[in-house]
């Protein structure tokens, strides 16, 4: 046997740590030795050391508290033995007491000695909030979702802030070497001090720009850090403060100014302001998110929808969702707290639908391959393309579908009788577009739980298992969603949320987003725009005995991709700029002088580049190695621009195959403008160019004679040299 | 710096005696500007096991310095809560210190976590002070280096001040300790699933009667030898 093990178990087991059999070793009075001559000599007075001992003990017992001391033994509990080597200072006489007739009771002095004493063992907690907690008690901790604590005085709070988003400060509840203290946060340490000094909260925000001081309490507390200062003589103390609400308190809220490392600091300072050293922080990062723009359209197909008795039904409900999403919908997500743009589009008639398919070869063919039902996934298809189509043309994010009951059954159901089972409130058919039952739960939370489905499509239930562990989605009995409301408004409301039911689960009138989907939320809205803004800036560059030259032509606004990445290599730049001239990006690239697989030598080459749009982009410079080669300012007002022909949704006339396409153009600025036309025959999908860049105002489109009734568009887009605007119709043809 | 509210004299005069002179006749509540002191077991076996808070709300400095019989109270979590917390708040400056424990039932449990603990009566006290002798001479022989630890000597400490004190309470004398020592060993080990083995038995045998010597030890330092029996 190792000798170790013997001696651990000593070490161990040898201290009374079980119950043991008491009745079997029944204690036996100690009988008293009188001291013999050589005790009285040599060793300790044994009568002194009593009557010491009897002296503490009774002056000890004299400071029990009441209820203790005559209180009943506790019985079957081991009496004990105790050392007790304990020095406490006296309170300083300028401590303010609650007996006015004390003559400590002088009130304190209005400015304080210079002396902070020394303290130690300082720590504390706290957490910034902004919807969900850091330490969610329903979510396990998971990295870039908890909050971490670096030492006694420093936490890493890692689910990132959202920079804008109205935030408050709590307690922290769950997260290893912390106190399960949501309520409160508080800095706890031992003094040396002798003078009893009031102490107050002092928040303050440090990020790269600068510091500021969020908040600052009333007095909390005395705590003994004057001097004069006694180092052997170290009194613990704790100061809370209660945060149930959030701090600052109502109506103040705080918010993070820029991206990046931010530190919030709580540090407890004199009532004049004076710092005292005694303060814990939590190390965070703060990022920018792209707050969804959202259109909104009723759509009918079925005469239910469509039937002027119900129509105005419809609509006033699509307002009121409109409304409620624009303005609630921040709340929830983390996005700044503004309204979302939205827009309420007029009414769409697709009840050509209904025999549209039934005329076309092509959806013969599919619907006898695919029988019974046929029609009616065609149509649900059909307008889901439509719908997402629609959705990239106009700009928006994203394109919320109201429609009844009816209409929904036969999308959802795929069938027109009425009692085909139906048991959704809304569905999210793709990245683009939702659909929106206005009968039935209708509401913006609803918007909000299908829209959450995009960000990207499609988040649900395997996505929530991966990233949190737990699928709460549609699951009526979970309430996972914690954390304190901070309502966006006129008036400042904020409401504790905990173990409410998810917005991802089903269709409830009181629901809160979970950790885990506000987290997954924040991290693809903090990747930027779903589908960018960008402008397609083009143009011409060239090397000549002059020296380099470069021409810059109209640029466009459009949705879509990034076609050069800033901050990448080469000798020629596009630089983005602000009305300051403020480098706002820089896209730099290094123009093909000689075609690829040829043995030709290029001194002019075409660019064009669809590049991010950056807020507050004022004008563009195309700058070669030697420096700027040309730039264009963006003028104050895009141009605006209307089709008067063919008319939206009547049969145009059509002429040798081809329709007259007639518009208008304007522009406040005065600047001129050129005009590219340019037509689909599938409602969108693929656009053909008619005309390009061209001062005419009308044109002769050809068209698709094939193409389905309700699927010819023309859109024309008119540019006043540096930003564009476009124009698309709808149309049929006769027979 | 503010000066002369704590003159150096007056504080190194202060004695138990003179700064508790009220308290000598105080058995009831408290004042509320009398100084309070809490015990409050932390659930551990021998030795700092124990928690102490003290608060003096007075001018003067207090100087705890001796040896205790405690007696557990009898009270329910709740009343443990709300009296601890008008204590951790009652005006004055605080103290709070962990501080050494034994038990004087051999046999007996150790307190869980929690028990609050008094001062006691006179007549424990009276009764407490041939044990408190004994931790007196263990402290002295120990801060002399005269104890013989064969294992962490702050651990070692603590245990042979507790079997000090238990073999003034039980009359141990050599074999009786030995084997006590032993089988409490025994219990606590199977306790916590460990195989107790011959090997460990002798082990534990040889240490024991190491044990025994400081035991001795202790009890003739403190005047106590006749209560530890022949050796």
């Amino acid at each position: 046997m190792p000798l170790w093990l013997p001696i651990a178990l000593l070490a161990a087991f040898a201290a009374p740590l079980v119950a043991q059999d008491a009745d079997s070793l029944p204690p036996t009075p100690v009988d008293e030795d009188e001291p013999d001559e050589e005790d009285e000599e040599d060793g300790p007075n044994l009568k002194e050391f009593l009557d010491a001992v009897m002296a503490e003990a009774e002056a000890a017992r004299g400071m029990t508290p009441s209820e203790v001391a005559q209180g009943d033994s506790a019985p079957g509990v081991q009496a004990g033995g105790t050392e007790i080597r304990l020095r406490v200072d006296g309170t300083p006489e300028t401590l303010v007491r609650d007996d006015p007739d004390d003559q400590r009771d002088a009130p304190s002095p209005p400015v304080y000695g210079e002396e902070i004493c020394p303290t130690g063992n300082v720590r504390g907690q706290f957490e910034p909030a902004q919807g969900v907690w850091q330490d969610d008690p329903t979510f396990p901790d998971r990295p870039g979702k908890q909050i971490v604590r670096l030492s006694p005085v420093l936490w890493r709070a890692e689910l990132p802030m959202v920079t804008g988003r109205r935030t408050l400060l709590f307690g922290i509840q769950r997260a290893p070497g912390a106190e399960p203290r949501r309520d409160e946060i508080f800095i706890r340490g031992e003094a040396t001090g002798t003078d009893r000094i009031p102490v107050k909260f002092r928040f303050t925000v440090k990020q790269t720009g600068g510091q500021r001081v969020v908040y600052e309490s009333e007095i909390v507390k005395e705590i003994p850090i004057g001097g004069p200062c006694r180092p052997g003589a170290v009194v613990p103390f704790e100061v809370p403060i209660d945060v149930h609400d959030g701090v600052p308190p109502s109506p103040v809220s705080f918010a993070f100014d820029e991206d990046g490392e931010y530190l919030i600091e709580a540090e407890l300072v004199t009532p004049d302001g004076r710092p005292t050293g005694i303060k814990v922080g939590v190390l965070g990062r703060s990022v920018t998110t792209y707050a969804p723009s959202i259109a909104f359209r009723i759509a009918g197909i079925l005469g239910s929808t469509l039937d002027p008795q119900f129509l105005p039904e419809l609509e006033e409900k699509a307002r009121t969702v409109r409304n409620l999403s624009s303005r609630r919908l921040p709340d929830y997500l983390p996005v700044r707290n503004e309204r979302l743009k939205t827009r309420l589009f007029p009414v769409l008639d697709r009840s050509d639908l209904l025999d549209v398919f039934a005329r076309q070869p092509t959806f013969r063919e599919l619907r006898a391959a695919y029988g019974e039902g046929f029609l009616e996934k065609a149509i649900r298809e059909e307008l889901m393309r439509q719908m997402q189509v629609d959705g990239l043309m106009t700009g928006y994010d994203r394109l919320v579908v109201l429609m009844g009951a009816g209409d929904i059954q036969l999308l959802w159901a795929g069938s027109f009788h009425q009692d085909a089972y139906l048991n959704a409130a809304a569905f999210a058919p793709s990245q683009k577009v939702v659909f929106v039952n206005l009968d039935w739960y209708g509401d913006h939370l609803t918007v909000a739980h299908e829209l959450i489905h995009t960000f990207p499509y499609s988040f649900a239930s395997p996505q929530m298992l991966a990233e949190c562990g737990i699928d709460y989605h549609n699951v009526a009995t979970m309430r996972v969603g914690h954390g304190h409301r901070i309502m966006y408004g006129p008036d400042d409301f904020r409401q504790r949320m905990d173990n409410s039911r998810a917005i991802m689960g089903p269709a409830y009138s009181t629901k809160w987003i979970t950790q885990c989907t506000y987290r997954h939320v924040l991290e693809y809205l903090s990747r930027g725009q779903p589908d960018p803004r960008v402008i397609l800036v083009q143009g011409f560059v060239g090397r000549t005995r002059e020296g380099d030259k470069g021409l810059l032509l109209p640029f466009y606004d459009l949705d879509g991709v990034e076609d050069l990445p800033r901050d990448g290599a080469g000798g020629w730049s596009i630089v983005l700029r602000d009305a300051e001239g403020n480098v706002l990006a820089r896209h730099a690239w290094e123009p093909q002088w000689q075609l690829p697989d040829t043995d030709v030598e290029r001194d002019l080459v075409a660019f064009a580049f669809r590049l991010l749009r950056p807020q507050g982009l004022a004008r563009v410079d195309l700058e070669g190695p030697a420096g700027r080669l040309a730039s264009k300012a963006l003028s104050a007002t895009p141009p605006e621009v209307a089709i008067r022909a063919p008319a939206a949704n009547v049969a145009a006339d059509i002429e040798g195959g081809r329709v007259r396409v007639e518009w208008t153009g304007s522009d406040v600025d005065g600047d001129s403008l050129l005009f590219t036309v340019l037509y689909s025959p599938d409602a969108g999908a693929t656009w053909m160019d008619v005309l390009f860049e061209s001062p005419d105002t009308s044109v002769l489109a050809p068209i698709d004679s094939e193409a389905p009734a309700g699927a010819h568009r023309v859109l024309v887009r008119a540019t006043d040299g540096s930003r564009s605007a476009d124009a698309v119709v709808e149309f049929r043809v006769s027979q | 710096m503010r000066d002369g509210i704590f003159p150096l004299a007056r504080t190194l005069a202060a004695t138990m005696v003179a700064v508790f002179p009220a308290a000598l006749f105080a058995q009831t509540r408290p004042a509320s500007d009398e100084p309070l002191i809490w015990l409050e077991a932390l659930g551990g076996s021998t030795g700092e096991v124990m928690k102490v808070h003290v608060v003096n709300p007075g001018p003067d400095p207090i100087e705890i310095d001796g040896y205790f019989a405690l007696d557990p109270v009898d009270l329910t979590p709740e009343e443990r809560d709300r009296i601890f917390e008008s204590v951790r708040t009652a005006a004055g400056n605080h103290v709070e210190a962990v501080i050494s424990f034994y038990c004087l039932e051999f046999g007996a449990a150790a307190p869980a976590a929690g028990v609050i603990y008094r001062i006691a009566s006179p007549t424990a006290q009276e009764a407490f002070a041939p044990a408190a002798r004994a931790m007196e001479a263990a402290r002295r022989l120990n801060e002399a280096g005269l104890l013989s630890p064969d294992t962490n000597p702050e651990s070692y400490y603590h245990a042979i001040r507790q079997w000090s004190i238990w073999t003034l309470e039980q009359r141990f004398d050599r074999a009786g300790f030995v084997a006590a020592f032993v089988e409490h060993t025994r219990k606590n080990a199977e306790a916590r699933g460990v195989a107790w083995t011959d090997a460990v038995t002798a082990a534990v045998r040889t240490s024991a009667e190491g044990r025994w010597g400081d035991v001795v030890r202790i009890l003739e330092e403190a005047g106590e030898r006749d209560g530890a029996g022949s050796s």
